[in-house]
């Protein structure tokens, strides 16, 4: 009998770190961060402004240089490439920013801005390029016209069109989102959202999908990381963690979505977290959710917890971040954490 | 739709803008609300859909060198607020009707402390010494739940956090005890944990305070959980009117079904349902460009020759809720 093999992950980033020197201090944007994105699977990272999903969306694409940890991409480690070296890397590996105002290029047009990937990357003879570029207008469900036009011509989705379009284009096995919906309105956001997951099916490319909007990330992700101050507190499949949310902070987070329903509708119990974000200059010491936590105990003050599996037992899909979940005497008093809603109503 | 307690009572509202061509279009177009005590109207829409002009109409704030009102009636408890001079609508902002915006770094003087610019709305409206000011403003920031008023009080904006200055903003609206607040997207700008602290705590001040809050919003999640009743504007109009159950039971207008069906619903997720997104196509159409019939036609699935060729009127279906649509049946 021959084991089934384990499938290769296609991004593994592993203690990742990025801090950002300000004249302010050292900002731990993103301090020992570790998952993983299995190919063709959509991984959605959140957490509220200031936590580092963006900085780790952007160094994983390289557009930071990492300060530590490492950045394995089919299996290469792109950690360290030189400019030179990550070309190649790049076909594979892109990215989609948030504003589609500032991520094109306004002194050219949709034409030009969809040929560069392939004349960049040698791609096929000029006739080809634009019948790429036609295709892939097409493809992002906008009409051939709009290739001769430039960026302020268009509206905010269609920009957004063309902004995938390009992140597209050399049939990347793996697309960072940078919140690409958030500067939308509601029913372009539709439209921009279903376009993602179409291209998704058609093309088996995994995405990297960061946004503060948890809605969008439930709607989009197969699984989904959870960031506070610069760490992952927890990760796991997505009906999982909407279902049974076990951080402190992912319990606050998701009971603090504001549903379309009617009123009648029974809501999740909500749990209002006091104070704010502390700053990412100082993190609190031990856990760094501690000074909002709900559930804080003195061990918190003192040791990080690790991110971990849940159980013994349980499989590797799911990890948390927090002391209630490890095997002390102090979770064991807690077993109602991990059944029903363990959030105090305020 | 009338009510003894009706606070604010807008008739026939419209306001009209100039075009670089020189001619008048309108943005608010016969615009009829009530707001009473207790309660928060959400007005609902996406960008381009008048809301802000709304809520801008309503105070008086549009620059008279692009805009003008072309009708209607302002009536707080039964007073014509487009009546009033200049200086006598002065006495009213900031002090029977406020307003918060929806980035509260550019509401704020930076050059200011957040106590004197708290202080400075008191008084402005009211006689008294500059002590009393001050300690109503202590007061006022105790009630927005801002910790350690007294450090704060010193503070410059950009010493608090989002949320805080948001707090600040507020206790600044409230200041003078309102009747009426007209939140202007208050939390769009603010991270999710911190919207429900801000939008709980608005909540909680008008019941405390008796207020009547006009919540101005793209969210309907937001809505659902804050309003009482929901007004959704389309190119300067209002389409659809209804008690919160009745909207997101039974929407009627196509343009309130299609905001509806466009957004991703958690209780989906958690189910495991995932089908595709509605999509609205096409985008709002330029105000100064509307022809004469239903402004939604183009992008309506169930648009005909017929909402084409005249505007619809608001109807009512109930006594508390109406729909300008020829096509939502009765």
């Amino acid at each position: 009998m021959t084991l089934p093999m384990k499938p290769q992950p296609l991004l593994g980033v592993d203690r990742l770190v990025k801090y950002h020197a300000t004249p302010a201090g050292t900002v731990r944007a993103v301090d020992k961060v570790s998952f993983e994105v299995m190919p063709g699977e959509t991984l959605g990272l959140v957490g509220e402004s200031g936590c580092g999903k963006s900085t780790l969306g952007r160094t994983i694409v390289r557009l930071h240089e990492p300060d530590d940890g490492s950045i394995l991409f089919q299996s290469n480690d792109i950690s360290h490439l030189s400019r030179k070296a990550l070309r190649p890397v790049r076909r594979h590996l892109q990215m989609v920013f948030q504003d589609p105002f500032a991520s094109l290029n306004p002194r050219r047009t949709i034409q030009q801005i969809l040929t560069e990937p392939f004349s960049v990357h040698g791609v096929g003879s000029r006739r080809e390029q634009i019948n790429r570029v036609n295709e892939l207008v097409s493809r992002v469900g906008l009409h051939s016209d709009h290739a001769s036009r430039y960026p302020h011509e268009l509206s905010g989705g269609q920009r957004q069109r063309i902004a995938i379009a390009r992140a597209i284009a050399l049939e990347p096995s793996l697309v960072v989102c940078d919140e690409p919906v958030s500067a939308l309105d509601v029913s372009i956001q539709a439209q921009i959202i279903n376009l993602l997951r179409r291209l998704q099916e058609e093309s088996g490319a995994a995405y990297l999908f960061i946004s503060h909007d948890l809605s969008v990330v439930g709607y989009l992700a197969d699984r989904i990381a959870v960031m506070y101050l610069g760490e992952i507190v927890e990760i796991a499949p997505k009906r999982a963690l909407w279902t049974e949310p076990l951080h402190p902070y992912t319990q606050a987070l998701f009971s603090a979505i504001a549903e379309p329903l009617p009123p009648s509708v029974p809501r999740r119990k909500r749990s209002t977290l006091t104070g704010d974000l502390p700053s990412p200059m100082h993190p609190p010491s031990g856990c760094r959710f501690h000074t909002r936590c709900p559930f804080v105990m003195p061990k918190c003050r003192e040791v990080a917890p690790a991110l971990a599996k849940v159980q013994a037992g349980t499989t590797d899909a799911r990890r948390v971040a927090c002391h209630l979940y490890s095997d002390t005497p102090e979770a064991a008093a807690r077993p109602s954490l991990l059944s029903g809603s363990p959030i105090p109503a305020t | 739709m009338m009510n003894s307690t009706n606070l604010l009572t807008i008739e026939g509202l419209s306001t009209e803008f100039r075009s670089p061509h020189k001619q008048w279009f309108p943005v608010v177009n016969r615009i009829d609300l009530q707001v009473t005590v207790g309660e928060t109207l959400a007005v609902v829409g996406e960008s381009g859909c008048g809301k802000s002009m709304l809520a801008h109409s309503i105070l008086r704030l549009l620059p008279r060198r692009i805009a003008r009102n072309a009708g209607g009636r302002v009536l707080l408890e039964g007073r014509d607020l487009l009546a009033l001079s200049e200086d006598e609508m002065r006495g009213v902002r900031g002090k029977d009707i406020s307003m918060i915006f929806q980035e509260p770094m550019t509401s704020l003087n930076p050059l200011m402390t957040v106590g004197q610019q708290i202080a400075e709305s008191i008084l402005e409206h009211e006689q008294c010494s500059v002590q009393v000011a001050a300690r109503r403003t202590l007061d006022l920031m105790e009630l927005v739940g801002i910790p350690e008023p007294r450090a704060r009080f010193h503070q410059y904006p950009h010493h608090l956090s989002g949320g805080m200055r948001q707090r600040i903003v507020i206790a600044i609206a409230l200041a003078c005890r309102p009747k009426v607040l007209i939140a202007d997207e208050p939390t769009t700008a603010l991270d999710v944990t911190i919207q429900a602290q801000v939008l709980a705590l608005i909540d909680k001040l008008k019941r405390e305070l008796g207020m009547g809050v006009i919540l101005i919003t793209h969210d309907l999640g937001v809505v659902a959980e804050w309003a009482q009743r929901i007004m959704v504007m389309y190119a300067g109009r209002k389409v659809e009117e209804a008690d919160a159950e009745t909207f997101f039971t039974s929407p009627r207008h196509p343009y309130s079904r299609a905001l509806l069906a466009s957004v991703p619903r958690p209780n989906d997720v958690m189910n495991g349902v995932v089908k595709p997104l509605a999509e609205i196509t096409g985008t709002v159409p330029p105000l100064d460009r509307l022809g004469g019939g239903c402004a939604f036609a183009d992008r309506c699935t169930m648009g005909t020759d017929a909402c084409r060729s005249g505007s619809p009127a608001f109807r009512l279906l109930t006594p508390s809720s109406g729909v300008a649509c020829i096509h939502a049946g009765n």
